[in-house]
């Protein structure tokens, strides 16, 4: 299973949510979720980022509805390039 | 470069025009455009039918909002309330708007309206404490709720300080009971909604640079304004100050419009 850079997820996700949570709440929120589901600093595997993005998607979506928000993780995923079940 | 929401230009464009027309009224009253033109009546129709048509565009959007959310999301209700909060103003409106528009007459003081108005303002009101609730539930960082509350505390006892001075003339003016006390509802539910208002405005700093944090700004700077206009209205028309009442026109006008806009921006965001 391929492994991600820790700093270039945090990025990833944060410029994802960024649009809609402005960069601040984005990086906090996605902090804030990394560092529970993951060892700081530590490479990412696919399933934890996809676990990430799964914590981050209720949250947005109280915001823009389910529906966006799976949207919304749906265009992170393919810059991973991960499947909806990984 | 980002281009700005259409709602947004609209809202600018609407600033510019009514500022344009009812500023100059208060500092030129007896300008001849005044006296041949944009005379009482038109300027009367124009503001009635601003503020119609930014209650209208408001309720429908934030009822769109709210059809747009699955079931169970804790904003649906907020955003349901709203529109029904709105709609009611709408109402309310209309039934002022026969009053001045039609027989170029105050309307009574209290009137179906301002039973209608009062019951709209209400449900806006609870919708914002909802919306707090909800946006502090999303686990989201956008504060402490421990900080909220101080921030809803500072709040009401800077409101209520200020309430008192505001409210005192219009509590003791000479006017029969029922008007005083209506007069007195509208800063007072202004002052309540404050509180909501403020920790709204303190998350949606948080947010600042996102879609979420625009839809919220230009809300919550309706409701000032909004919130604004009634007690300026409150205050001044125990003054019986006349001369100043198109800037109350052009508080309402402007903040009815950012409402309206706030909302079809968040529909915009869901839909997009």
């Amino acid at each position: 299973m391929p492994l991600h850079p820790h700093a270039a997820v945090i990025e990833v996700l944060t410029s994802g949510l960024a649009p809609y949570l402005g960069p601040s709440v984005a990086r906090s929120a996605v902090r804030g979720v990394a560092d529970k589901v993951a060892v700081g600093g530590a490479a990412l595997d696919d399933a934890t980022i996809s676990r990430i993005l799964q914590d981050l998607g209720p949250g947005l979506a109280v915001f823009v509805g389910r529906g966006k928000a799976e949207e919304i993780m749906g265009g992170i995923r393919q810059k991973f390039a991960l499947g909806r079940s990984s | 470069m980002s281009r700005l929401p259409r709602p947004l230009v609209l809202v600018m464009v609407l600033a510019l025009v009514t500022t344009a027309l009812y500023v100059p009224k208060v500092l030129f009253p007896e300008a001849a455009f005044y006296e041949t033109t944009f005379t009482g009546p038109l300027r009367h129709t124009f503001a009635a039918a601003v503020k119609l048509a930014g209650l209208a565009a408001g309720a429908v959007f934030a009822a769109r909002a709210a059809w747009g959310l699955e079931r169970g999301n804790l904003s649906r209700g907020p955003w349901g309330l709203a529109g029904a909060g709105l709609f009611a103003s709408f109402a309310g409106q209309l039934v002022f708007s026969y009053f001045v528009v039609l027989r170029d007459e105050a309307p009574p003081i209290p009137s179906l309206g301002d039973a209608l108005f009062l019951s709209g303002y209400l449900a806006l009101i609870v919708a914002l404490f909802g919306f707090v609730f909800a946006y502090q539930r999303s686990g989201l960082p956008l504060g402490s709720p421990g900080g909220h509350v101080r921030t809803g505390l500072l709040v009401g006892l800077v409101g209520g300080g200020l309430g008192l001075w505001v409210l005192s003339p219009i509590a003791t003016a000479p006017a029969p009971l029922a008007e005083r006390l209506t007069n007195l509802a509208y800063p007072a539910l202004d002052l309540i909604a404050l509180v909501p208002t403020a920790i709204l405005l303190g998350m949606t700093r948080r947010l600042a640079g996102g879609r979420i944090a625009t839809v919220w700004g230009t809300l919550l700077l309706g409701l000032v304004l909004l919130a604004a206009g009634d007690a300026a209205y409150a205050y001044f028309s125990i003054e019986a100050v006349a001369r100043v009442v198109p800037l109350f026109d052009l508080l309402f006008m402007n903040g009815y419009a950012l409402v309206a806009a706030g909302a079809a921006m968040q529909v915009a965001m869901q839909e997009d």
